[in-house]
């Protein structure tokens, strides 16, 4: 602004203006229009049209402060016919409406269509409710072959059966909207320009193909039975919910770099080796609750794989993962109690281990928790070794105590914690409401077992959450153990807990403050008396911080020595 | 010159910014000026038409909201918020028109947002009259027009 000028929104420029527009409800909008020329022109230059209906909706109150919201459907219609009789720019370039329909309505929405269709529309958002008809609004059959403008349509809860599509569509996105196999056929067929492809909630699908869209990059469906994609320019796909499907068959493509699979059946022995076979360009693979049929070995071998997110895909039985992937940056994991044994194949460069990152996200829901269960997760990030690893775990469910959980320990194998970066705990209030000190003796001594995290992170957790964490705060702060020595029963008991407090050579303890961005360092006079002492005014504070900086073996072999002592015993 | 992972920006009365490269890139204009020529990765981005100050304004906003490092928590949304009350509260109406202008042209969407939220929830409840007052806007309708205006108006209720 020139100096001397006085600072004034008079001529703010139109886009800004039309931008200020989208907050506003429609009486705001009118009150805005009038302000200056600059402004009128500006709204009657809107070539962005959306109409909501709910802005008309006035609320009734009722006794007990129960509202209910009124519509005013008569109102809502003089409204779309008031502006798109004033509009005064040539073309519309967007037309969004939101609306509950009444049986009255139909007629006009019909002739709304056809005027921003007239106008040249471009994007054309539809997003219809139609609980007070006896059934959905359909769209006219013959009513989108005048829109030689329009490139992207959008459309929620109406019918879409037989209508002629214009071949210019490039956007197609379709939301609880009912379309059978041959209209979408039809529309395969009718828009060789397609470029992004989205069903969602849809009904009345069942087989479809998509074959012959010679520019399609993303596409997105989900909720049907058999499926085909033929689509070498494709990008970006995520399939979800296929149940048993009878085929679901994926042609090779060089340009896909992300693909997500969700929900979906996968049967067959090699649906992976030749999924990524096909695909000798992916970059980003995501499989979530996906179950795969009755087999034990899963593997993922590629060149071009740099992310690998898999979740739930076994969650009843125990699968051995393979993976051969060089370029591989990112393997997150997510699962319940059962963990995999996961094996990287040798041709994992170097340079690309040191880059890696792990994440290990795991919903323990089962009361049966052992020794075993913690040497799993050992075996898991000893896998994993070489990688920047986080894991997040949360314990539904109490465990047992450590009698239990180390009983018959001779057998077990011995194991050498691994070295991660961030181990976070979550417990939920169901797990806090009955915690001992003894159970959490034993969860801290079977976690270091298993690894050994150079962060620890928990949220704070309503009721005797603070309890626990005081607890833990004095556990791994305090030098002389705090536990009762006479509970422990067990030689080989001692000298776990021994190990690691051995290991163990400083704690930083910080803690977050409500609305904090920054994390407040504790100081031992802090900690040493309670840290929920309200006189240290922490009551704030949401989540707890432990920075544990550990013995460093130079070489493994004294580290399993230790490991081999407590397990012998 | 900027260190690998700055740029440098500068402004229209000669101010020069180093800021990281995350927090440069919010503003989308500037993003496909990086991408499209490598050249002013290593040089000096000039912004055309946005004075030191503003500047200064814009960077502050986009390193609060800049996506976070690895190492680096997350922030809360709660604090997001709180920033953002405060940011927008402190404007005197110069900077917002100022800030409006130059975050439509650099393409900065979170701050544009932002502030056309703020001026519509500046315009919400009152009269023509007074959102004229607020925002300094001359009534330039001649009588006639205006008369004509509020007949014909069909948005009003």
């Amino acid at each position: 602004m020139e100096e001397g000028e006085e600072a004034s929104l008079q001529w703010l420029p139109v886009e800004v203006i039309h931008h200020i527009f989208s907050y506003l409800n429609p009486e705001e909008k009118a009150q805005a229009s009038i302000l200056s020329k600059n402004w009128l022109f500006a709204w009657r230059k809107n070539p962005k049209l959306q109409f909501v209906d709910w802005d008309f909706y006035k609320p009734n109150w009722y006794p007990r402060n129960c509202c209910i919201y009124k519509n005013n459907p008569k109102k809502f219609r003089n409204y779309v016919n008031g502006i798109l009789r004033k509009h005064q720019e040539d073309h519309i370039e967007e037309f969004n409406l939101s609306m509950n329909l009444t049986s009255d309505d139909l007629a006009s929405l019909n002739g709304w269509l056809r005027i921003a269709i007239k106008k040249g529309v471009k994007v054309l958002d539809l997003s219809l409710c139609a609980d007070m008809l006896s059934s959905p609004y359909s769209l006219p059959e013959n009513i989108l072959l005048e829109a030689k403008s329009l490139t992207e349509l959008r459309l929620a809860g109406c019918k879409f059966i037989n209508v002629m599509m214009c071949k210019n569509i490039r956007v197609l996105k379709l939301f609880n909207v009912y379309i059978d196999d041959e209209t979408f056929r039809r529309v395969v067929e009718g828009c060789p320009f397609m470029d992004d492809l989205r069903i969602e909630e849809c009904v009345g699908l069942d087989t479809i193909r998509i074959i012959n869209l010679s520019s399609l990059k993303k596409l997105f469906i989900q909720r049907l039975r058999n499926i085909e994609v033929d689509a070498p320019t494709l990008e970006k796909m995520e399939l979800s919910i296929l149940r048993y499907p009878r085929f679901l068959e994926l042609h090779a493509s060089q340009n896909l770099k992300d693909l997500s699979l969700k929900k979906i059946s996968i049967m067959g022995k090699s649906f992976f080796v030749d999924l990524m076979h096909k695909l000798p360009n992916l970059e980003y693979l995501e499989v979530k609750d996906c179950y795969v049929h009755g087999e034990r070995v899963v593997n993922f071998t590629s060149h071009s794989l740099k992310h690998l997110c898999l979740s739930s895909i076994s969650p009843s039985t125990k699968i051995q993962i393979e993976i051969d992937a060089p370029r591989l940056v990112v393997f997150q994991f997510q699962c319940e109690t059962i963990l995999p044994n996961v094996s990287f194949m040798a041709s994992r460069s170097s340079v690309s281990s040191s880059q890696m990152v792990s994440r290990i996200e795991i919903n323990h829901q089962s009361p049966r928790i052992g020794a075993w269960w913690f040497q799993d997760l050992n075996k898991l990030l000893s896998s994993l070794i070489g990688s920047k690893i986080s894991i997040y775990i949360t314990f539904w469910r109490l465990l047992q105590s450590l009698e239990h959980i180390l009983g018959g320990s001779s057998n077990h194998p011995s194991c050498v914690a691994v070295d991660v970066e961030k181990l976070k705990l979550k417990m939920p209030y169901s797990f806090i409401t009955t915690w001992t000190e003894d159970r959490t003796n034993d969860l801290v001594d079977c976690l270091f077992l298993a690894c050994r995290p150079k962060t620890l992170v928990m949220h704070r957790i309503i009721n005797r959450g603070d309890d626990f964490i005081s607890y833990l705060l004095k556990l791994l702060t305090t030098a002389e153990r705090i536990r009762n020595r006479d509970s422990c029963k067990s030689p080989d008991h001692d000298d776990i807990i021994k190990l690691w407090q051995d290991d163990l050579k400083e704690v930083v303890v910080e803690v977050k403050m409500k609305n904090g961005r920054k994390w407040r360092r504790l100081g031992p006079h802090d900690w040493k008396t309670n840290l929920l002492d309200d006189s240290l005014n922490f009551d704030e504070w949401t989540k707890i911080r432990f920075g544990l900086e550990w013995e460093v073996y130079s070489d493994s072999s004294k580290a399993k020595n230790h490991a081999d002592v407590c397990f012998q015993a | 010159m900027a260190s690998k992972g700055n740029l440098t920006l500068k402004s229209c009365n000669g101010k020069e910014f180093i800021v990281e490269e995350k927090v440069a890139v919010m503003s989308t204009t500037i993003k496909n000026m990086v991408d499209v020529d490598d050249s002013f990765a290593q040089g000096v981005i000039p912004i055309i038409g946005v004075d030191g100050k503003i500047l200064a304004k814009l960077i502050e906003y986009c390193k609060e909201h800049a996506e976070a490092d690895e190492d680096e928590e997350v922030k809360s949304e709660e604090y997001l918020k709180k920033f953002d009350e405060k940011f927008v509260d402190e404007l005197n109406l110069n900077d917002l028109y100022d800030l409006l202008k130059a975050s439509n042209y650099l393409e900065i969407t979170k701050l544009l947002n932002l502030l056309c939220q703020k001026v519509a929830s500046m315009i919400k409840g009152k009269k023509p009259e007074e959102i004229r007052r607020i925002f300094n806007i001359k009534n330039d309708f001649t009588p006639e027009e205006e008369e004509e205006i509020n007949r014909q108006n069909p948005w009003a209720f």
